[in-house]
């Protein structure tokens, strides 16, 4: 089922999400930015529009937009904690209002494909988006491998992070940027609508059975490579596109997690008394 | 005697209501410093203001004698905080908590090839020196409160620190615990550390303090007093406690 091209290069492009997205999404669902992701989709898809109304590269002028706005989201929360959660809202649906309506502007190649950046389709990925995401996870995964520690930091304790002297703007907007970056490159396979889903769903499955925050991160990116290789798998043999399946993979590993967890400690309990 | 900070008329608001007014003091090398005063007395927005966690109004603060130079670069003031950061979502192990602290841009070089074993081996001495290595590889959010607080020591420690700040180490900790870390901060004083001790329940830490300032004064200036311990009632032994209610005005202003 892989040996045609375009599956090959979906694979690919999978396989980079799948374990790419958790290992942020670990340190956004420990900073309680649970829905950032999905909010950098939303703007993301302004990109989109953008590169359907002027020719541009989707991937590349998405790209540009999401990180703009991560940056943009990470200075409008520092500045104002009280209207940080509304003027976050706005820009959110304004992302996403200005995406559609951009691509309808565009005409009938805009609206109708749509479709594929917000849910993601095995068929888009090209041989240029391949290089760009392969040259965008390469630097995300050096400036991870980099700061790993500054990111924990913030996530564990923001005060004790600047006590230590850590810069905790800078490191936040880093880790926002990675986010969107994060976000772009599973557009094509995940879709925008539903690629934070694999930033969060594999964290909060591994989490139930983790006791640690690095064997969080181990089991969240072998959930999020299964889900995103199996939601590929489905979306070739079904009509139903790779992002929802994916995501409904990883949900699944969660409710068995969090299942079995719970019987655990009802039967631990019950040996107690 | 040379000060870690020297405090000069620092004012600071929180959320637009004055709590701290005209405060000046410094705080000297290995001394051991109680911050005392009812609820909302500025103690805790003291410390924040000095740690440059709550922006102040007005004043200057000087870390280490060195005007313009953030005192992070020293690497060598930690905060012990009351409780853990928020609610754990994530997680994290006691280990990996503790570590957290080492991971400072000053020496993360040095921590990047620094052994693993040596790395390992710092948040072990400072795991035992608190007497918790025996949780190491627990979830933090599974310890009883106690060992949450002597875990915020611990990662104060081996962040290499040697001015500690205290935010109210002993409430609600059981006499039992309250003792193991009135244990753990004799050592570190001990050690020549500076502490700063944010204290409510003054009995207990009594032993410790060489210097105790009170805040919590409404007119012209927030610091209603300031010098040995001895001129506070409440830092007396048990039996004179009673005494209290008759001395000045020092102990009517606490919260006790």
């Amino acid at each position: 089922m892989f040996n045609a091209d375009f599956m090959q290069r979906a694979l690919i492009a999978a396989m980079i999400v799948g374990a790419m997205a958790p290992l942020i999404g670990v340190f956004l669902v420990q900073r309680r930015l649970a829905l950032l992701g999905d909010g950098m989709g939303h703007i993301a898809l302004t990109g989109v529009g953008i590169s359907f109304l002027t020719g541009t590269g989707p991937v590349a002028t998405a790209l540009v937009v999401a990180v703009a706005g991560a940056v943009l989201i990470e200075v409008i929360r520092t500045r104002s904690r009280a209207a940080g959660d509304l003027a976050l809202a706005l820009l959110f649906y304004g992302g996403i209002a200005g995406g559609v309506l951009l691509a309808s502007l565009a005409g009938g190649r805009g609206s109708t494909s749509l479709n594929a950046y917000l849910f993601g389709s095995i068929s888009t990925v090209t041989h240029t988006d391949l290089y760009i995401l392969g040259g965008t996870t390469a630097v995300s995964a050096l400036v991870m491998l980099v700061f790993a520690p500054e990111f924990l930091s913030i996530s564990i304790d923001s005060d004790n992070a600047v006590i230590a002297g850590i810069r905790v703007r800078v490191i936040g907007t880093l880790l926002a940027a990675l986010a969107a970056v994060t976000v772009v490159v599973g557009m094509r396979v995940v879709g925008l609508l539903l690629v934070s889903a694999i930033m969060i769903v594999p964290v909060a499955a591994a989490q139930q059975w983790a006791d640690s925050f690095r064997t969080t991160a181990i089991a969240a990116v072998v959930i999020g490579l299964a889900a995103t290789v199996s939601g590929l798998a489905v979306s070739s043999y079904t009509p139903v596109p790779p992002g929802p399946a994916s995501v409904l993979f990883a949900l699944g590993v969660f409710i068995v997690a969090a299942l079995t967890r719970t019987a655990m400690r009802a039967i631990r309990q019950r040996g107690r008394i | 005697m040379t000060s870690i900070v020297d405090v000069h008329h620092l004012e600071v608001s929180v959320e637009g209501t004055k709590v701290l007014r005209n405060v000046s003091l410094a705080i000297e090398r290995g001394t051991c410093t109680a911050l005392l005063g009812a609820n909302g007395s500025g103690k805790t927005t003291f410390v924040r203001a000095l740690l440059g966690l709550q922006p102040a109004d007005d004043g200057q603060i000087i870390w280490f004698n060195e005007p313009g130079v953030r005192y992070q670069s020293h690497n060598r003031v930690a905060l012990v905080p009351q409780l853990l950061p928020g609610v754990v979502s994530v997680p994290i192990s006691v280990h990996e908590f503790v570590a957290s602290s080492m991971s400072t841009p000053n020496h993360r070089w040095l921590w990047r090839y620094t052994a693993r074993k040596t790395r390992a081996a710092r948040v072990r001495a400072a795991l035992q020196d608190v007497d918790l290595e025996a949780k190491e590889y627990r979830r933090i959010d599974a310890l009883s409160g106690g060992e949450q607080r002597r875990a915020l020591l611990a990662r104060a420690i081996a962040s290499g620190a040697d001015v500690f700040f205290f935010d109210e180490p002993l409430a609600g900790v059981d006499l039992l615990h309250q003792e193991r870390l009135v244990v753990a901060m004799q050592q570190l004083i001990a050690n020549g550390a500076t502490v700063v001790i944010v204290a409510h329940e003054l009995e207990a830490i009594a032993g410790l303090v060489t210097r105790a300032v009170v805040l919590g004064g409404t007119g012209e200036c927030s610091v209603l007093y300031d010098g040995g311990p001895e001129g506070i009632p409440g830092l007396r032994s048990h039996e004179d406690h009673h005494l209290h209610e008759h001395t000045g005005d020092a102990g009517r202003l606490l919260d006790i």
